[in-house]
């Protein structure tokens, strides 16, 4: 089974990012779980998010303490990581971190530089865990995918 | 169909597959997301329901019995400080023997403030005369709804279907999404013999003084014993046409073989089956039906066992009300109190819960 944490201010999309990972990992034939580290959330403090990849059904329900893999939103969280691999979204070189700088439709890219990085999951299956998160917003998708394509460049 | 989404929608398409003619609802976190997709299902017509925007969970419930009464079927939902507003309407829902069917996203109570999920709401609502069925998982959880409308009204009896605030409610996993013709086969037509009608006037609830009040309330008991039997049969029904069923519709045993087991209701059965699975010295019973409590079922299942029960809830001075139950039929209880609040259950600290037993804080 994988852990993964991802990391946010409230409002930057970690809970949704988390979702989308979810789906699109459901859409490579494997069980997944999604729920965010309830938070009193709002604008600006920080999230947490976790996602649970298995091959087999998925009993646990309790939180993420040592993850395999951290997805950070915003560098100024690091310093709450103590275990796990880690894709930071920052201008900055910093070490034992994959950095990457996604200075708009962060959750997604970063979505996008995690699967590109780590191969865990099919570009497919998180372009259709999109399309399929942000159904009721059809001009989001587009928008989305587009900067997206960018990190496979 | 499988597909992967939030269990409070799952929740929300399983109310959309029994059609009920009235939801009435008012929002309270973390419950919301049930009501808000039955909002959209209306709003978009998929599903031809009136649907109440009421001022508080007191008039929700109040609406729900209204409706109810005339024979339609109906569904509300909430949780916490919205359960204990309805708690007044809860005991007429019951008394009147109305099949109305609420989900409930469990969540602490005030004081102090909290959103996050324990299971005292419920609890608290205990002795209102609801069936109380709790859910491990979404699937479980979108089952039970769909059950839930076939037990009340074979039962005259409201059903309430729990499951855990946010640590389930709000959790994305696949599940598997019946279709309306199957659910159609499965659910009859809901056809009270009595109803409110003004062609054929009759009263509901009118006043009952001493020499009729008692009986009133031995057949709501009777009747809350008697679904024992149709809580089964309706498991069973469920397993023949869908190939799933929840052990005996009250209580799963998993790996109960060991000598230690765990008691325990909703989603940390999961971790405690996670638990299991590293370590074969434990067992599980999992208690899907709280009320009505099922003491016969688990009488020869705990004989010589050591129970380890799990509460998420408190009674204050007298200890978790699971554990109570338990030690109506067993000498070897070991009870825990955990979870209260939204405090994380672990696996390490199940470990230590089955040493030393008392508040896993």
């Amino acid at each position: 089974m994988i852990e993964i944490i991802i990391h946010g201010l409230g409002g930057q999309g970690a809970v949704t990012a988390a979702q989308i990972l979810a789906i699109a990992a459901f859409h490579d034939g494997k069980y997944s779980q999604a729920f965010p580290m309830f938070g009193v959330e709002r604008r600006g403090t920080p999230v947490q998010a976790f996602v649970r990849i298995s091959d087999k059904k998925i009993n646990l329900r309790s939180q993420i303490y040592e993850p395999d893999y951290n997805i950070v939103l915003e560098a100024k969280l690091l310093e709450n990581i103590k275990k796990g691999k880690i894709i930071v979204n920052t201008k900055e070189k910093i070490e034992n971190a994959y950095c990457y700088s996604a200075p708009d439709f962060t959750n997604t890219v970063m979505l996008g530089v995690f699967v590109k990085a780590t191969k865990l999951i099919s570009k497919e299956s998180l372009l259709k865990a999109i399309e399929e998160r942000f159904e009721a917003k059809p001009e989001v998708i587009e928008k989305n995918k587009k900067i997206l394509e960018q990190v496979w460049k | 169909m499988k597909k992967i989404e939030e269990c409070s929608k799952a929740i929300a398409e399983a109310v959309k597959l029994a059609k009920p003619g009235v939801i009435a609802a008012y929002p309270i976190t973390p419950q919301t997301h049930i009501v808000e997709a039955l909002a959209d299902f209306v709003g978009n017509k998929e599903l031809d329901s009136e649907y109440i925007n009421v001022e508080s969970e007191h008039s929700a419930m109040s609406a729900c019995v209204g409706a109810q009464a005339t024979g339609v079927r109906t569904f509300t939902a909430t949780c916490s400080q919205g359960l204990s507003l309805m708690n007044e309407i809860l005991f007429i829902a019951s008394g009147l023997r109305l099949p109305i069917v609420m989900a409930v996203a469990n969540r602490a109570l005030s004081a102090p403030i909290s959103i996050w999920n324990d299971q005292s709401d419920s609890i608290a609502a205990r002795d209102s005369g609801w069936i109380q069925l709790y859910a491990e998982d979404s699937q479980e959880a979108f089952d039970t709804m769909i059950q839930a409308y076939k037990i009340a009204e074979k039962c005259s009896l409201p059903v309430m279907v729990c499951v855990d605030g946010f640590t389930l409610s709000h959790v994305y996993e696949p599940v598997n999404v019946l279709t309306q013709q199957e659910v159609d086969k499965f659910l009859p037509k809901y056809n009270p013999k009595i109803k409110l009608d003004p062609k054929n006037p009759v009263t509901f609830g009118s006043i009952a003084d001493p020499s009729c009040y008692m009986e009133f309330k031995k057949e709501q008991h009777e009747a809350m014993l008697d679904s024992i039997k149709v809580i089964k049969q309706i498991n069973e029904d469920f397993k023949k046409q869908f190939k799933r069923s929840y052990g005996d519709g009250l209580i799963e045993t998993y790996n109960i073989e060991a000598k230690k087991i765990f008691v325990a209701m909703g989603s940390v059965c999961g971790t405690i089956r996670e638990l299991i699975d590293k370590n074969k010295e434990y067992g599980l019973i999992k208690i899907k039906s709280f009320r009505p409590f099922p003491f016969n079922e688990l009488k020869e299942v705990v004989k010589d066992k050591e129970l380890i029960v799990i509460d998420k809830d408190i009674s204050f001075g007298a200890g978790g009300a699971l554990a109570i139950e338990l030690k109506n039929i067993s000498t070897n209880v070991k009870s825990v109190i955990a979870g209260l609040g939204g405090r994380d259950i672990t696996i390490d600290k199940l470990k230590k819960a089955a040493e030393k037993g008392g508040w896993l804080l």
